[in-house]
């Protein structure tokens, strides 16, 4: 009896469950498989295929309907589809591609389809997040204000990074790119930032090591990565950071603070100018489809400081791109260049010569400038930039006359000093207020005394002092952003309590 | 001269009266076209019959209706 | 006679000049020799002296000297102890509060997994239903040719309606 009770209320349910429409017969648009070769699929038929649409290719694998011709489609193959004949029938899905996220997805490596590949459970989608959606308009925008501090010295000083920004990150092979932008990460870590970070192109082992650190380091508590890598087919290549643009957009619609890491663009422009070779479209300079730039600049162009009518979130994105031979004037890194608000430019020499990070201080740019940094470090590093300058053209003259007079000599070894403070190790970011007392005795004069092959001795035993004597100091530093008269001469006393407690580093110098 | 192509995928093969009522609907439909009517038999759709003109296609087969069902009732959930 | 007093008046004078001046070239050094060695002993007694005050001095100094350690000591580890008080209360509280959020994520985790089986369960039934509705419609399409034409007639005049 409780059997066929049980078996009524099953069939009931089930019976609610299936409206009518779900088996009715409807007119569906298919399309015949023409041809099929190195992803790219050819298919007759699909009459009403949007652009951008996925396409059912059937056995649970998708493609992306790009090329929308008079006879025939070009759809693109996320996945290798394998089971395509000559003649196979594909079907339109009406869905136009986009990626479901929600706040599990913090932590999680996906592909850009928005899988999971961490072999953690799927991720159960809030909202389904256009892979192509259209940028905020002007009316919802504000300007940058909110720094991003990165904890590299050389970049919160002299080019400081605000949220809403978009900076790019350019330099040869092994200069160091990678670092800046994971030691970003990881000082976010109580700055209540996400990040997002899309790997394009890269090695596995790469991308392995790096979720290791950031594992390591605790950062995968506020991190996504959006991993395509150099095995993966090259449209999902080059869907990879709009799939992370999209996730960080889902972000910034609640409000949130995100900072998105394009790892790197020039893989996702040559995966792009794959794509569109094999779908025979024309190839201009370089041999890179007409609408590159478009790729990038739609992408870019999602990066915002939104109004706090909008909710007052932000997205600033850190795009890297290789050059060759340090060439900046090729056909990708000139169009990103005029896209972004400021370049951070990386030098083989400097790295070579020991200079770590290895940014050019004086080609290196932001747009946004001081406006995104605290009022203590504007204070102390005001002028940084400007006495670098100077130093380097001081140098040049120095090769050539040894007899110098003491206020040239003088200003060459401050601004060697200067220069050696700004060394770092990628995976040490100091906070802003350790940043602004450190700047603050290499620009006042504090190291004068000091060799320069010891400065980073002196750095790392400062700090510590800094940090049991002074701590208050530092705090108030960070709560208050900013230096009074007397928090300066504070400072200064300490520092020049430090000279004296350790002669055997630095030799006590007045201001 | 337009052509159109068609295609009938049936469990079973179908019957001339069927046929004649399948081309004289499309004809009617398409004037002045000529038509090209291929049958296949698949047992697989296991009833029911499936018709694509062209790039159109219109499933009532059981297999059809039955993969519909299911692809339904997994939204649900 | 004569001769022999102005012989011993000659002896007499003779006798003075020698005495007067073995006094003035002997006894005064000798004198001054000796003044110079008492002093020299009265200075090393007086050295001597000042040596056994000073190490009594220093044999003081390092009495205090270890009372004060002592009392350092004693101090500095009433301090740890106090500290060490402190940092075990921290760490059980620690401890406490990690512990309840450990079990409040593995109940989110259960609940989680429940959910999962719910749907796993409910899809497994699905499922279940649609391959017994395709058999049960294969067996009676494939015995009852009828049925299988009267389906047909009856999707077909359906379908040529929509086209």
């Amino acid at each position: 009896m409780k059997k066929n009770k049980q078996a009524a209320a099953f069939s009931a349910t089930l019976s609610s469950m299936i409206a009518p429409e779900a088996v009715s017969v409807q007119p569906k648009s298919v399309g015949k498989v023409i041809s099929f070769g190195d992803g790219v699929v050819r298919v007759k038929g699909l009459d009403d295929i949007q652009a951008s649409e996925l396409v059912d290719l059937g056995n649970n694998q998708y493609g992306l309907a790009l090329n929308l011709e008079k006879d025939q489609t070009g759809i693109v193959a996320l996945g290798n589809a394998e089971h395509l004949k000559a003649g196979s029938i594909v079907r339109r899905t009406e869905r136009i591609l986009s990626v479901g996220v929600s706040d599990d997805i913090i932590g999680r490596v996906v592909d850009p389809l928005g899988r999971v590949v961490d072999g953690g459970p799927a991720i159960n989608a809030d909202k389904d997040m256009l892979l192509e959606a259209k940028a905020p308009g002007i009316m919802p925008r504000e300007s940058v204000k909110q720094p991003l501090q990165t904890g590299i010295k050389a970049i919160d000083a002299m080019i400081p990074i605000g949220r809403g920004q978009r900076e790019l990150i350019i330099g040869d092979r092994s200069t160091g790119k990678t670092a800046i932008a994971l030691g970003t990460i990881l000082n976010q870590n109580d700055q209540d930032v996400i990040c997002v970070y899309v790997s394009i192109g890269q090695k596995r082992s790469s991308l392995a090591q790096t979720i290791e650190i950031l594992n390591k380091q605790g950062a995968m508590d506020y991190t996504v990565i959006v991993a395509a890598n150099a095995s993966v087919s090259a449209a999902e290549q080059f869907l990879a950071p709009y799939a992370g643009q999209a996730i960080a957009e889902y972000f910034l619609s609640k409000g949130r603070d995100v900072l998105i890491v394009f790892d790197d663009l020039t893989k996702h422009a040559q995966a792009y100018r794959e794509i569109s070779l094999l779908l025979r479209r024309p190839s201009g300079r370089e041999a890179y489809p007409g609408d590159v730039f478009y790729l990038h600049s739609r992408l870019l162009e999602r990066a915002v400081k939104l109004n706090k009518d909008n909710g007052g979130g932000s997205i600033t994105a850190l795009p890297i791109i290789e050059t060759q031979a340090n060439d900046v004037s090729a056909y990708i890194p000139t169009n990103v260049i005029s896209i972004t608000d400021g370049q951070i430019y990386l030098e083989a020499d400097l790295f070579n010569a020991g200079m770590k990070p290895a940014i050019n201080v004086g080609l290196s740019v932001s747009r946004v400038g001081s406006s995104a940094q605290i009022k203590a470090m504007k204070q102390v590093a005001g002028t940084m930039k400007l006495d670098l300058a100077q130093f380097r053209e001081l140098q040049a003259f120095a090769q050539f006359s040894s007899d110098l007079d003491d206020k040239t000599k003088a200003q060459l070894e401050r601004g060697e000093r200067v220069n050696a403070i700004l060394k770092q190790g990628w995976d040490e970011p100091l906070k802003v207020e350790e940043q602004v007392t450190v700047i603050f005795a290499a620009v006042k004069g504090y190291l004068d005394g000091v060799a320069v092959e010891n400065i980073g001795t002196w750095e790392i035993e400062y700090l510590e002092y800094m940090h049991t004597s002074h701590n208050e100091l530092l705090t108030k530093i960070a709560k208050e952003k900013m230096m009074t008269e007397e928090m300066e001469k504070e400072l200064a006393e300490a520092v020049e309590n430090f000279n004296a407690l350790h002669p055997e580093i630095a030799t006590p110098q007045e201001a | 001269m337009k052509t159109i192509h068609a295609t009938v995928t049936s469990a079973v093969k179908l019957s001339d009266k069927q046929l004649k009522k399948i081309s004289e609907t499309i004809k009617a439909k398409h004037t002045g076209a000529k038509l090209e009517l291929e049958t296949v038999v698949d047992p697989a759709v296991i009833g029911g019959i499936k018709l694509t003109i062209d790039a159109v296609e219109f499933d009532a087969t059981v297999r059809g209706k039955l993969d519909r069902l299911h692809d339904h009732l997994l939204q649900q959930f | 006679m004569d001769i022999q007093l102005t012989q011993i008046i000659f002896q007499i004078i003779n006798f003075g000049v020698v005495f007067g001046a073995l006094v003035f070239l002997l006894y005064k050094p000798v004198l001054k020799i000796f003044d110079e060695r008492a002093k020299r002993i009265e200075e090393g007694q007086k050295a001597a002296q000042q040596a056994i005050d000073a190490q009594e001095n220093l044999s003081n100094m390092a009495a205090e000297a270890q009372k004060k350690l002592k009392k350092e000591r004693a101090s500095v580890l009433e301090k740890a102890q106090e500290e060490a008080k402190e940092r075990a209360a921290q760490i059980i509280a620690d401890a406490k509060a990690q512990a309840q959020e450990e079990t409040e994520k593995s109940k989110k985790a259960w609940e989680e997994e429940r959910r999962q089986l719910m749907k796993a369960a409910r899809t497994e039934m699905a499922e279940a239903a649609l391959k017994a509705a395709e058999v049960v419609t294969a067996g009676i399409l494939k015995s009852d040719k009828k049925a299988q034409e009267k389906l047909i007639d009856a999707e077909l005049e359906k379908m040529l309606k929509q086209i």
